[in-house]
């Protein structure tokens, strides 16, 4: 493994899962990590694959969220060429990539209902059938999944199959949220740190035992990935310097302060226009009402009736 | 003795809600990883379940009766008089510490993990050999080295096995507190998915802790007066 992959934690519960997971991968059994995003489900994948008899077999990751629902299919699956208008040429699909290796579904729960029954089948045989191919195809993978979702509540809901959810949920994980996983905190601020540091060849920030304390008290709804980004962006404001408590961003410095789950679309947008979508949101909210629509927004009265001008919505 | 061997058990039935989280996703695994002729008849995977805990058990009860043991002879020497109290504290006082960590009160407890983590790394590659089981002697051999996995509710219940007067009185409490067990473990191993979910439950979790915590103090109540060796 290398240098940069190595999962770092010290943590009791950390540890333990690191054990029970190097258990698991003595064994073909199928499993389902449970986690929140960004606590390292992916990277536990691969231990599992890296500590396996399959360590030289395949590691295919699929991120099922990230496709679109026609694409899913044959990407997992794979197509005949002219299977579809644009399936210019034969494609094996995932599941025959990782062959004698390791399929990793991540973010399962987003998968389609076609892509679900396909795949239940395939766990249930062994057998497949490419997009536009009327025969069967074999393959011998080892199945880790993994989710953030709440898995019973989508079966519950009818968005996700039953039988595929007992197939998947064998051997399920818990994978720790990084506030739980006691004094890992600024060990990994400092491991993470150094990583950094090499890699971008700068020199390390120095972090205040105060601005560590808020550090740790913070909650990381992103996990380890947000504190990995953090430290990142500290490492080049900051390299060579000390990080204090002011220098943290608002939602550390200030307990209970909320981070915005706001995902800018690739996309992108118009800020004016969403700034006018939510003055009239506001509006609607309070029938009306411009002082409690103001304060909806943090705003003064006087401040948001000037928007609502600006932008001629009055 | 009779009140800390009930202790023993309640705590591994109790105790043992906690552990779910590791021991039972590794029960889980063991189960799964059996091969499917031995999965599909209830009666046999019944028979390697219980062979998995047998060696868990086995390993219990030796370590059990080292610290046992080691207990009696470090009490005769360093104080013959006191000693007995001493160690009575001593598991006392680990067994409010078990009972708060249950309830969620102090996760400090988990740091006696780290002590057993060496020779869990000694243990793993051998036991990886045996997976996956495929004979009965197999399900027994990786159940003895599972005993050894680092967990902080067995050391509890070690320490209080120190002062449980001999070999054979450390080797009984460990062995009960292991079959105390048994119910959590067999449980998640097949059912883990529900299981476990019941298992995480906070509220469920704090009346195990409280129901340690009342046992502690029963013991400490029941044992001050009467050392072990005084019937001897
Ligand atoms: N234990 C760990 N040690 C170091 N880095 C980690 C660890 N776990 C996760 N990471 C890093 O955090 C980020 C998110 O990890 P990932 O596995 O994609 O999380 P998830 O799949 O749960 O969203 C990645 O950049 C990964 O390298
Ligand atoms: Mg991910």
């Amino acid at each position: 493994m290398s240098q940069d992959s190595k999962l770092l934690g010290d943590s009791p519960q950390f540890t333990a899962l690191l054990r029970s997971l190097q258990v698991a991968s003595a064994t073909d059994v199928t499993i389902l990590l449970l986690g929140e995003s960004g606590t390292g489900k992916e990277q536990l994948a691969r231990f599992i694959h890296d500590n396996s008899a399959r360590r030289n077999g395949p590691f295919v990751a699929i991120n099922c969220a990230a496709l679109p629902e026609q694409l899913a299919e044959s990407e997992l699956f794979g197509h005949r060429k002219g299977a579809f208008t644009g399936a210019v040429a034969d494609n094996p699909g995932r599941i025959a990539a990782a062959a004698g290796g390791t399929l990793f579904l991540d973010e399962v729960a987003e998968m389609s209902a076609a892509v679900q029954s396909k795949l239940l089948r395939f766990l249930e045989s062994g057998e497949y059938q490419r997009v536009g191919d009327s025969a069967c195809q074999r393959a011998e993978v080892r199945i880790i999944a993994a989710t953030h979702a709440d898995l019973p509540a989508r079966v519950e809901e009818g968005r996700f199959r039953q039988d595929l959810y007992y197939r998947l949920n064998v051997v399920p994980f818990q994978v720790p949220p990084l506030r739980e996983r006691a004094g890992d905190v600024p060990l990994l601020i400092r491991q993470l740190t150094r990583q950094l540091a090499e890699h971008h060849q700068l020199e390390a920030p120095r972090y205040t035992p105060e601005a560590l304390e808020q550090l740790e008290r913070y909650s990381w709804p992103g996990n380890i990935r947000e504190l990995r980004n953090l430290c990142e962006r500290f490492l080049i404001l900051f390299s060579g310097k000390t990080v204090d408590v002011g220098n943290l961003p608002a939602e550390i410095r200030i307990p209970g302060r909320k981070r915005w789950h706001v995902r800018l679309p690739e996309s992108g947008l118009r800020l004016e226009e969403l700034e006018q979508e939510l003055l009239l949101q506001a509006l609607e909210q309070t029938g009306g009402n411009q002082s409690r629509a103001a304060r909806l927004l943090g705003l003064s009265r006087y401040a948001f009736i000037y928007r609502l001008k600006k932008y001629a919505l009055l | 003795m009779e009140i800390g061997w009930l202790g023993a058990l309640l705590m591994g039935l109790f105790g043992a809600l906690h552990c779910v989280g590791m021991c039972g996703s590794i029960a889980g695994v063991l189960t799964f990883s059996l091969p499917e002729q031995i999965r599909n008849e209830p009666g046999k995977l019944l028979g390697y379940l219980l062979l998995y805990s047998g060696g868990r058990l086995l390993s219990y009860a030796l370590a059990g009766g080292l610290a046992g043991t080691f207990g009696a002879g470090v009490l005769l020497t360093v104080s013959p008089q006191f000693g007995h109290q001493i160690l009575l504290l001593l598991a006392t006082f680990i067994m409010l510490a078990a009972g708060f960590h249950l309830a969620g009160w102090f996760p400090g407890l988990a740091n006696l993990e780290k002590a057993g983590a060496p020779v869990w790394s000694r243990l793993e590659p051998l036991g990886r050999k045996l997976l996956p089981v495929q004979r009965p002697w197999q399900a027994l051999l990786y159940g003895m080295i599972w005993g050894w996995l680092p967990c902080g509710l067995v050391y509890s219940a070690l320490f209080i096995a120190l002062a449980q007067g001999g070999f054979l009185a450390g080797m009984v409490f460990m062995m009960l507190f292991g079959v105390g067990t048994l119910p959590a473990i067999l449980l998640t191993g097949v059912f883990a998915h529900r299981f476990m979910r019941l298992a995480r439950n906070p509220r469920i979790r704090m009346y195990a802790g409280l129901l340690l915590i009342l046992l502690a103090l029963l013991t400490l109540a029941y044992g001050w007066g009467r050392s072990p060796w005084d019937s001897a």
